[in-house]
């Protein structure tokens, strides 16, 4: 039997913002790639306190994308989504998503089998997929997450339900570029095309979704 | 990484070295927060692993997360017990509206366990270096408790450590756990996910854990005992 020690060795509700599906071209996974999703101008800010009842983590992130596209509940898509605005789902979202600059917020009645990547992530749904956010990761109380978590800064409310793995990233590791490649075994998105450099005062506003093949 | 060594060995350097105590456990103003030398010991076993990977069977909570993430560990977790439930309640659903006479009638508990176990605990082999197992093994049904137990035994590295609690009596409430710090845990008050199944004797726990090569038991003032086994 073990000896015994007494020293210890290691140191010690977001429906709310989803834009009516009427503002949502019904896209079909038959047209040719890149379908354009219409955008709304609606102030980032709204998002941001509709989906984050505590403190913003990354307002930088908010402050310099103005735009938000909604996925409406009742509007499934297949494909790869690219782009550089805000992004709320409520519907169905099945492929990856890559905003170069923006927030994804899975809604309460948002589902999503993909992988994303953008620099803030906010999960209220059920998403199944890898996360890998350049600033941070929420998991709401209701949310439910499969998929492993590669970011800066988590936060996971209790009842919050996850099965997968958790890794940080730090401020100047590759990792932490996005579009990049961790060094580790968690699986990561597989890259996506990379976005040209950022410009806060002229924001794309368009949302490039790709149908696969 | 071999653990009977670390033993030995930092039995030598104690003798030589004054002890440097260990961070102070939150006090126990709530009767929530349960100390845990169970945790502590685990902790001191795993703490020479960099980057050490650590399984959670438990739910997910921020806290525990940190905790071992600022220690440099991996973390993934899977709950286990809340899987095993909702696997039993969709399989209700399909025998229920299930054609009558289509033969799928009958399901031992044996199939049960290992379909179940055809997704959950998907791992690698020889992937953890240690798994946390608060209030798991004894509200597992007869049949799944031995498959799962074989599947930990894999996917844990050898040398690596199970920190697992068993009631010594059957608890009132059903609780999740939270790490608060290196020997406190929280005791987090859930919805019953799962009847508690049965109590273990001590050498029905040991019997259970049979392949492992090492054991230790810790029995808390509320009667719950923390066992650590080695792979």
């Amino acid at each position: 039997m073990w000896r015994r020690t007494e020293e210890l060795k290691p140191s010690s509700p977001g429906a709310n913002a989803a834009e009516p599906a009427a503002n949502t071209p019904n896209l079909n996974s038959s047209v040719n790639p890149p379908a354009t999703m219409a955008t709304s101008s609606e102030p980032a800010a709204t998002v941001a306190a509709a989906y984050t009842s505590t403190p913003a983590i990354a307002p930088d992130v908010a402050a310099a994308v103005t735009t938000v596209s909604t996925i409406a509940a009742g509007l499934k898509i297949r494909g790869d989504i690219s782009g550089n605005c805000h992004l709320v789902i409520e519907g169905e979202a099945h492929g990856k998503i890559h905003l170069a600059n923006g927030r994804v917020t899975v809604g309460a009645n948002g589902r999503v089998n993909a992988d994303i990547e953008a620099p803030e992530i906010l999960i209220e749904g059920h998403v199944q997929g890898n996360l890998h956010a350049r600033d941070s990761v929420r998991l709401g109380p209701a949310s439910h997450v499969q998929g492993s978590v590669l970011t800066r800064r988590i936060r996971i409310e209790d009842g919050a339900r996850f099965r997968g793995k958790v890794e940080m990233t730090r401020p100047g590791t590759a990792a932490d570029s996005s579009g990049s490649k961790t060094s580790t075994a968690t699986p990561t998105p597989a890259a996506t095309p990379a976005a040209g450099p950022q410009n806060a005062e002229t924001p794309k506003t368009a949302i490039a979704v790709a149908p696969r093949g | 990484m071999d653990w009977m060594a670390k033993q030995r060995l930092n039995s030598t350097a104690t003798a030589r070295a004054p002890v440097k105590p260990g961070p102070e456990p939150a006090t126990a103003a709530s009767t929530n927060l349960r100390v845990s030398n169970g945790l502590k010991e685990f902790l001191w076993l795993i703490s020479d692993e960099r980057q050490g990977k650590i399984l959670d069977l438990g739910a997910v909570f921020q806290s525990t997360v940190m905790f071992f993430i600022e220690r440099g560990f991996r973390l993934s977790t899977e709950d286990v017990l809340r899987s095993w439930k909702e696997f039993l309640h969709a399989e209700e659903e399909n025998l229920r509206n299930a054609p009558v006479g289509d033969g799928n009638g009958r399901v031992s508990q044996g199939m049960l366990a290992g379909k179940f176990l055809d997704t959950a605990l998907q791992y690698p082999e020889d992937h953890f270096h240690g798994v946390l197992a608060w209030d798991l093994f004894d509200y597992l049904d007869a049949e799944l408790l031995p498959r799962m137990m074989e599947r930990i035994y894999t996917v844990m590295r050898p040398g690596g450590a199970v920190l697992a609690s068993f009631h010594s009596r059957a608890p009132e409430h059903f609780n999740r756990y939270k790490v608060v710090d290196s020997q406190t845990l929280e005791l987090v008050p859930t919805p019953t996910l799962a009847v508690h199944a049965r109590v273990f004797q001590n050498r029905e726990i040991l019997d259970i854990f049979g392949k492992f090569r090492s054991s230790k038991t810790f029995v808390g003032r509320d009667q719950v005992r923390e066992a650590l086994l080695l792979k």
